[in-house]
């Protein structure tokens, strides 16, 4: 180890040298911060905006007759989306089950097929006291999205999420959202006007 | 950290198992011979450089997609989006510019220190082929955006290697991954860019800086001999080359900040350009300009395998007698000679062009069309489609490669165009409330059909007579009907009110020529006007009765437009509605 060029302490140039120690330690600080302050803006910028978004106006998922009392279908719902730079006019954002309610005037309960656990895609069984199961850790739904507990267990933080939607012009349209999941709270992610 | 103290605690732990701490320590004690010198500040500098560029280079690597549909619009994404993305692009682009600067001076002062002698000869050829490495970063990476001065660039780069003898043909099509520009192109390229070089990079600079440690600092011929005033690394010489990085980075803040990182429309392999390379190979460039022909070789592959193997050799070349430049003219002449000429050629090649017109009004299209781009990218809902396609900029692209904007005015001419004076309807504001408005008041004026056979022509009794004396109220009312004929978005909306007034002026005025129900009649059927069918129907031949009739033989039929390009021409029209003017 050289230390030969350090001169004993408490003459000028032991000084000078802490002088010079200290300058660069406080360039050496002030560059990493100038570089590193950056660098997390930039990797952080998906907390700040999503970089995919989809119209959440009302989007037509097909003719009233298409839905038949009481059993439940699953329709993908078409919007525009903005995924980072690309547009597309028309691409599926989503998918949701329609349950018919009455036949005349026609009502319907629509719920996202997205489970509120952890995300996965919800299923319909066929089974009337379970209607939907969802197949990554067995969350039970009823017919009209609420929770079933079946053997004193149910992963689902709350019910599937209902979706706003209306009848016009013999046809059901749906306002598609994403919501985050594993919370008792239903809080909206993800969409934004596209 | 220069005290030679024991570690304790993690890091004594640590050093105890890696003798690390102990190898930094040693580093920042390394003699410097002689003390801190502005002269010894580039090896480090250069060094600091590299990890920023690979800094730089892995955050990009977060947002690019290496295809040739999306690497133009996830560039202009970084760029225009993301936070502080112009920074981070703006940092590696011109980081890259940086590094070979840095090398330049970081090996022209190794030169004239005479330090690639023994012991250091690998040191010098380890550097050497850092050089080589460094200009293939530059040459993979200038392609990655997609846009046109990469692309065109590396078109004549990897066309270069076409012609080597024998092997060409087989050199370029592994470098472009088949015989055409594609996907194929853009990831291999992006792969040899970031996992290829980065490691060759990193493996040389392992053998460079350990071969630094190993043999020091060369002491500078040009100082007095002897170890007076010789001082430890630390702080002296680290806090010179601290300064000399924070110099850099600022600069490339600077840049980023007033030049920006360029970004020119995507590639297009229709478009008549001037392939013009970065800055640093213009050299070579002038150099194929000077050996043309047969003598193509010379410039490709003799003059510079010359220089390269001028500077492998030379630490065993000159090996004997002072190290000082002024006893080393065999090698320093040459040396010196080929930094001018390489600094000659690149001059020449920048004011040739300079003096070129024809390449100026190209540059300065480039320009015009970059900014287009990046402003129709960011169009809201229209931006950039699923074939990568910035919708509005290809519209106005086939507006301009069909030479629309000859008759048709729209904005200011683009450089290099004739002064023809326009002779048909500018487009500015077309469908817009003001455009219809101006045409119902006066249809025959210079800018509208008065050059045209649709201009007013009282004793024939053709052409469209002016409305003004209608007053505001009938023509805000008829603006409004054939402003909603289109079926697009208007600000503010279409008022109904105001169309249904529209219909008795039309009546008494307007129905004589023309229908709003799509028959024939004198003038155009104004039914669905400015709609894309509309358009698509006039500009496939604006002589059908539905439209001009015979007086709209002016306008050539554009029936041979690709349903793709006729589809982006009418997004750009329609849009021009919303264009400031």
């Amino acid at each position: 180890m050289t230390t030969t060029s350090s001169p004993p302490a408490g003459t000028p140039s032991a000084a000078r040298r802490r002088v010079l120690v200290t300058l660069a330690k406080a360039v050496g600080a002030t560059l990493t911060a100038a570089i590193a302050a950056p660098v997390a803006l930039f990797l952080g910028h998906p907390l700040r905006r999503s970089s995919v978004r989809f119209a959440t106006g009302l989007t037509r998922v097909g003719p009233v007759e298409h839905f038949e009392l009481g059993k439940p279908m699953k329709v993908a719902v078409t919007a525009p989306r903005q995924d980072a730079w690309l547009t597309t006019p028309a691409v599926t954002v989503g998918s949701v089950w329609v349950i018919r309610t009455a036949e005349k005037p026609p009502a319907f309960t629509v719920l996202s097929t997205t489970c509120p656990h952890l995300g996965c895609s919800v299923n319909a069984t066929g089974e009337a006291e379970t209607p939907f199961r969802c197949p990554c850790h067995n969350a039970r739904f009823g017919l009209d999205g609420t929770k079933v507990v079946l053997g004193g267990t149910n992963p689902a933080p709350r019910p599937m999420d209902a979706l706003e939607h209306a009848v016009k012009d013999d046809a059901l349209w749906v306002r598609y959202e994403r919501f985050k999941t594993g919370t008792a709270e239903r809080i909206p992610v993800g969409s934004g006007a596209a | 950290m220069s005290s030679p103290r024991g570690s304790t605690g993690l890091l004594g732990w640590l050093d105890a198992r890696s003798g690390w701490v102990t190898g930094l320590r040693r580093f920042f004690a390394m003699t410097v011979p002689g003390g801190p010198s502005i002269s010894y500040v580039f090896g480090f500098t250069l060094a600091m450089a590299f990890l920023l560029q690979t800094l730089t280079g892995v955050l990009l690597a977060f947002h690019f997609v290496p295809s040739s549909t999306d690497a133009w619009g996830s560039v202009y994404f970084i760029q225009n989006e993301v936070t502080l993305g112009w920074l981070i692009r703006g940092a590696h682009h011109f980081g890259a510019s940086a590094v070979v600067v840095l090398l330049v001076l970081h090996m022209t002062q190794t030169f004239l220190a005479g330090a690639y002698r023994a012991p250091r000869e690998l040191n010098w050829l380890s550097g050497v082929m850092l050089l080589a490495v460094v200009l293939g970063f530059s040459l993979t990476g200038y392609l990655l955006p997609w846009d046109q001065k990469g692309y065109w660039a590396t078109r004549v780069a990897t066309g270069i290697m076409g012609t080597l003898p024998g092997v060409g043909g087989a050199v370029q099509q592994l470098a472009m991954g088949g015989t055409d520009y594609g996907n194929a192109t853009l990831s291999r390229f992006y792969a040899t860019h970031v996992f290829v070089l980065p490691a060759l990079l990193f493996g040389l600079l392992a053998i460079h800086v350990g071969l630094h440690r190993r043999h020091g600092y060369t002491p500078l011929p040009w100082r007095p001999a002897g170890e007076a005033g010789s001082a430890p690394f630390w702080p002296g010489q680290a806090l010179l080359n601290l300064f000399a990085v924070a110099l850099v980075v600022v600069t490339l803040v600077v840049l980023s900040l007033t030049l920006g990182a360029s970004l020119e429309a995507p590639a297009d392999q229709s478009a008549d350009y001037e392939a013009r390379p970065e800055w640093y190979y213009l050299f070579l460039f002038q150099l194929l300009k000077i050996f043309e022909g047969p003598l193509t070789l010379v410039g490709t592959v003799v003059l510079p395998g010359a220089v390269g193997a001028f500077l492998m050799l030379l630490p065993f070349l000159d090996r004997k007698g002072d190290r000082h430049p002024r006893a080393r003219l065999a090698f320093v002449v040459p040396f010196l000679g080929g930094l001018v000429g390489v600094g000659g050629l690149t001059a020449q090649a920048l004011l040739e062009d300079a003096r070129d017109p024809a390449v100026q009004d190209k540059q300065a299209l480039a320009r015009i069309e970059a900014a287009e781009a990046a402003r129709y990218a960011g169009v809201f809902n229209v931006g950039i489609d699923a074939e990568g396609k910035v919708v509005l900029f290809e519209g106005k692209r086939v507006f301009r490669r069909e030479k629309c904007g000859e008759c048709h005015q729209v904005g200011s001419p683009d450089p290099g165009r004739t002064d023809r004076i326009p002779k048909s309807p500018r487009l500015d504001g077309y469908l817009s409330r003001a455009w219809i408005r101006g045409f119902l008041e006066n249809p025959s004026a210079d800018e509208r059909y008065g050059r045209t056979k649709l201009r007013r022509d009282e004793d024939a009794g053709t052409g469209m007579p002016a409305f003004a004396h209608l007053g505001p109220d009938a023509l805000d009312a008829l603006t409004e009907l054939i402003a909603s004929q289109s079926g697009l978005v208007h600000e503010p909306p279409i008022n109904p009110e105001r169309v249904a007034a529209a219909a008795a002026p039309f009546d008494a005025e307007c129905s004589t020529c023309h229908t709003l129900d799509g028959t024939a009649a004198a003038g155009p059927s104004l039914q669905g006007y400015g709609s894309a069918e509309w358009l698509r129907g006039l500009l496939k031949d604006p002589t059908h009765e539905r439209f001009y009739g015979p007086l709209g033989s002016g306008m050539p039929r554009f029936d041979h437009l690709s349903a793709p390009d006729t589809g982006y021409l009418i997004a750009w029209l329609q849009h021009l509605r919303l264009e400031p003017q």
